[in-house]
């Protein structure tokens, strides 16, 4: 998904009558209309304008579920370092996946559907001849799109199956009986049965007159 | 302490206070014995502790305990005569605290002896789905949890009812069998009966589980639910794509019949992704 920022998402191609390409423009979320073919008798295409914070929040959002399945995976963590105790702390972790998988819908469903139709351009791939101008307009979306369709493939059966498991299961929390003997502890009165002791044995010691003299 | 280090010390202290006819320091210790004993049954059935501050008495304590277990659990843990003994040596005591017998130190010992035998379960995960009542008994409380008051939802549902009538019956059962004696696993089952009631009532089911997650066997039994997921991705995806297609197909006419064909090859795995997830892996 990380790579599909700066991939092309949608390609413009235009042939001549001996097949030739002439121009062509590729669209890329961050860097809007790129072309190494230009010519003259073609305009470039209208910038679709998709919002640059929209991008920024993907990327940050990728960049933190790549750390949630690196670092935090609940299989993987536990078999580390046991850290789990309380499956709570995680749910954060889902909900940004989930936002990932929002923003990722949002890519696949609103580039075609308000930037792409709304500029004449069409998906997911068109092929049209114009005889006048005796060219051919080749329009399709490109490998950064498709990587996000792949993307949600793979990252949405691991959010939901993420957070069903914190939903699901619960580690036995010995932590919670542990504090509660430590209550009963610090509760109950401390009785220190050698110095008692220790004081009546003194006391017979030196009650006893033979003992003084000693 | 535990219980063979405290009868070691107990006797050796009992000895050489009799050397010294110091009595006084044998029952204070009783005394202490027995407050730590109620006060650890106590917490462990989430009460407060003893408010020795504001003088509260071992045998009112004692009684709070029994009242919170005949209000809740319908049977009580100390016997009538134990109350009575326990209320005698804390009275005398508080009367002649400086004239103590041999024979004022006999009965502190009974009782210490006998609470010892009420053994509690540390059932304290358990609270976790008790719904306890707090009537009649304000010295409830939960001592870390706040999950002890949740509302219960209706249930109208014909298996539920038919367990809980199950666990009910069950329970009275227990509930006579620990009136006639106190015998701690009955007890335990008891507050593990309780706790499944209140599941029940909560659905709360959250699976619990030691040692590593992954060879968890209910945990392994889930895994495929990825693939189900897997296909459950899948059908949103073409989902989505058939709807963006519809949606050209509407906006621009000029290739609608370009956009049916796509709608029509969406579609197909849309459908299939749907009825393999639906017949294969839907949670019911």
């Amino acid at each position: 998904m990380f790579v599909s920022l700066f991939l092309d998402w949608y390609v413009i191609q235009i042939y001549d009558s001996s097949n030739d390409l002439v121009a062509e423009w590729n669209y890329n979320p961050i860097t809007e209309w790129n072309t190494e073919i230009s010519n003259e008798r073609f305009t470039d295409p209208k910038d679709l304008l998709m919002p640059i914070a929209l991008n920024v929040l993907f990327i940050g959002s990728v960049a933190l579920s790549g750390y949630i399945v690196l670092f935090n995976d609940l299989e993987k963590i536990e078999k580390e370092s046991k850290k789990i105790r309380n499956f709570d702390s995680f749910k954060l972790y889902s909900y940004i996946l989930f936002f990932l998988i929002a923003l990722n819908l949002y890519y696949i469903f609103a580039f075609p559907t308000f930037y792409l139709m709304s500029n004449k351009l069409y998906f997911p791939v068109l092929r049209r001849e114009n005889v006048d101008l005796d060219i051919t307009y080749y329009c399709f979306i490109g490998t950064g799109y498709v990587l996000q369709l792949i993307g949600f493939i793979c990252v949405f059966p691991y959010a939901i199956f993420y957070y069903r498991t914190l939903e699901k299961f619960q580690k036995k929390d010995h932590a919670v009986s542990e504090v509660v003997r430590n209550y009963i502890q610090n509760v109950q009165e401390k009785i220190d049965f050698d110095k008692l002791i220790a004081q009546e044995n003194l006391k017979e010691k030196y009650k006893n007159p033979k003992n003084k003299r000693e | 302490m535990e219980y063979s280090i405290i009868d070691n010390k107990l006797e050796e202290l009992i000895q050489a206070c009799t050397k010294t006819k110091n009595y006084k320091k044998i029952a204070v210790v009783g005394l202490m014995l027995i407050s730590n004993k109620t006060d650890e049954i106590g917490i462990k059935l989430g009460l407060k502790p003893r408010n020795k501050d504001d003088g509260e008495l071992i045998y009112e304590y004692m009684k709070a305990i029994n009242v919170f277990l005949e209000t809740n659990l319908k049977f009580t843990l100390f016997e009538e005569n134990l109350l009575n003994t326990t209320k005698r040596v804390e009275e005398d005591f508080k009367n002649n605290s400086e004239d103590i017998s041999v024979k004022f130190v006999r009965p502190i010992f009974d009782v210490y002896y006998e609470l010892r035998r009420v053994e509690v379960p540390n059932l304290y995960k358990s609270y976790n789905n008790l719904e306890m009542s707090r009537e009649n008994n304000n010295l409830v409380y939960s001592i870390l949890n706040s999950k002890f008051n949740v509302d219960k939802s209706d249930n109208t549902n014909k298996t539920k009812k038919l367990l809980m009538n199950r666990l009910e019956s069950e329970s009275k059962t227990l509930q006579s069998q620990l009136r006639r004696k106190y015998d701690k696993e009955s007890f335990k089952k008891m507050l593990l009966l309780k706790s499944a009631q209140s599941s029940i009532e909560k659905e709360q089911d959250k699976t619990e589980y030691e040692g590593i997650l992954a060879n968890n066997l209910n945990y392994q039994s889930s895994k495929p639910l990825l693939l189900g997921y897997l296909f459950l991705s899948i059908f949103i995806l073409f989902f989505l794509l058939t709807t963006v297609m519809i949606i050209q197909a509407m906006i621009v006419p000029a290739v609608s019949l370009t956009s049916s064909f796509l709608i029509l090859v969406f579609s197909i795995p849309c459908i299939i992704s749907l009825i393999i997830y639906w017949y294969n892996f839907r949670v019911k």
